[in-house]
């Protein structure tokens, strides 16, 4: 399996650059079909964005885990389905 | 809050949840992205304000019109006496430059939620995606608010002047030069890099805490009098597009009580765009020095 990219949210935010979601959509949107993002943040208001994010585009968030102070979610863009 | 100057235009996540019913108050989330934030989930009864399209004139830069706010508040039921509550994506900097906006059309009764849409998720309350709809309103356009904002010729007048202070709130990388916006901002970009000369330069999230929450009034006093931001001076800020400016004017001016605190909205991406206006950039090149 390919290894998962990285997106890090839990260092400092830009104090003048893309909102987290932002930079979330636009690391998803380089995945290949099949191919996952792990993200990590200490926000809850961005982990509620990309849970709901993801149902809304189809995505999947395979692996969510909790530690103190920071929240790991891995997704995976889905492959087409035959049709 | 108490002991900022105007607490009370400030409101708590635990008020606000009091209020999410209360037919005087109306719940508005200025986004500037609502497609990564209201629409994924928002306060219960909150209307979306998006602030490209409803707080900016959409053809020529500028803020809406006073017809256009008139017709906005109108289609959000909102009349003169109404309570609005503000909160917003991106910490809150859109809500505030809306707070600034409604303010200079002459609203009197406007709120800033303390810690915004983090604070809310960050203590699990209640969210959904309903989209209210309220009964249209009349509004009658009101007085408006002279002072509060600048523009870019009344900024030239006062680079120099002992009695005046400008306070750039971008991140030390645009106010040093090293960028005038990030790669992701591409139309807010300007043709020079640097900032207005005499600026000081106080990054707005100076004075936030770690929960978003605005700083205890003594912290908030020390950091803008240390760089001499006193309140017996009229002070500009400025950001690039205005927005984590008005952050930065309203502290100033609500939880500091400086009697006079503009918003230069043009900001850099109008100042770094115009011809002949100075610049000061630590790190100046030589005229017509070729980059590497």
């Amino acid at each position: 399996m390919m290894e998962a990219r990285h997106l890090d949210l839990t260092s400092a935010e830009e104090e003048c650059g893309d909102s987290a979601m932002g930079r979330v959509r636009r690391a998803y949107a380089t995945l290949e079909p099949g191919e996952r993002l792990e993200v990590v943040t200490g926000v809850a208001e961005h982990v509620f964005g990309i849970r709901a994010w993801s149902r809304r585009v189809g995505g999947e968030v395979l692996e969510e885990s909790t530690e103190p102070g920071s929240t790991r979610l891995v997704l995976r863009r889905p492959a087409p389905s035959a049709s | 809050m108490t002991d900022y100057a105007h607490p009370e235009v400030l409101v708590s996540t635990e008020w606000l949840a009091q209020h999410l019913e209360d037919p005087a108050v109306r719940i508005l989330e200025v986004d500037w992205d609502p497609a990564s934030a209201y629409e994924l989930g928002h306060l219960p009864g909150a209307a979306l304000v998006d602030w490209q399209k409803d707080i900016n004139d959409t053809v020529r830069r500028d803020i809406l019109s006073r017809d256009q706010f008139v017709s906005l508040m109108e289609r959000l039921g909102v009349t003169p006496q109404t309570t609005l509550v503000l909160y917003g994506d991106m910490r809150n900097w859109f809500a505030a430059f809306a707070f600034w906006t409604f303010r200079i059309y002459g609203h009197r009764d406007i709120r800033l939620v303390n810690g915004g849409r983090r604070k809310w998720f960050e203590e699990d309350r209640p969210v959904t995606e309903a989209v209210p709809v309220f009964p249209a309103a009349t509004y009658p356009a009101q007085e408006p608010t002279a002072g509060l904002r600048q523009f870019l010729p009344g900024v030239l007048d006062i680079l120099g002047r002992s009695d005046h202070g400008l306070v750039d709130v971008r991140s030390p990388a645009e106010f040093s030069g090293a960028i005038s916006a990030p790669p992701e901002y591409q139309n807010e970009g300007a043709r020079r890099s640097g900032h207005i000369p005499g600026a000081v330069n106080i990054p707005w999230a100076q004075a936030i805490q770690e929960d978003d929450t605005f700083k205890p009034v003594e912290q908030l006093r020390e950091l803008y009098q240390s760089r001499g931001v006193t309140p017996d001076k009229t002070i500009v800020t400025y950001c690039r597009i205005g927005e984590r400016s008005s952050h930065t004017w309203f502290v100033l001016t609500y939880l500091l009580g400086y009697p006079r605190v503009a918003n230069y909205d043009g900001s850099w991406s109008e100042w770094g765009n115009s011809v002949g206006v100075p610049v000061e950039k630590p790190a100046t090149e030589a005229p017509g020095s070729v980059p590497a």
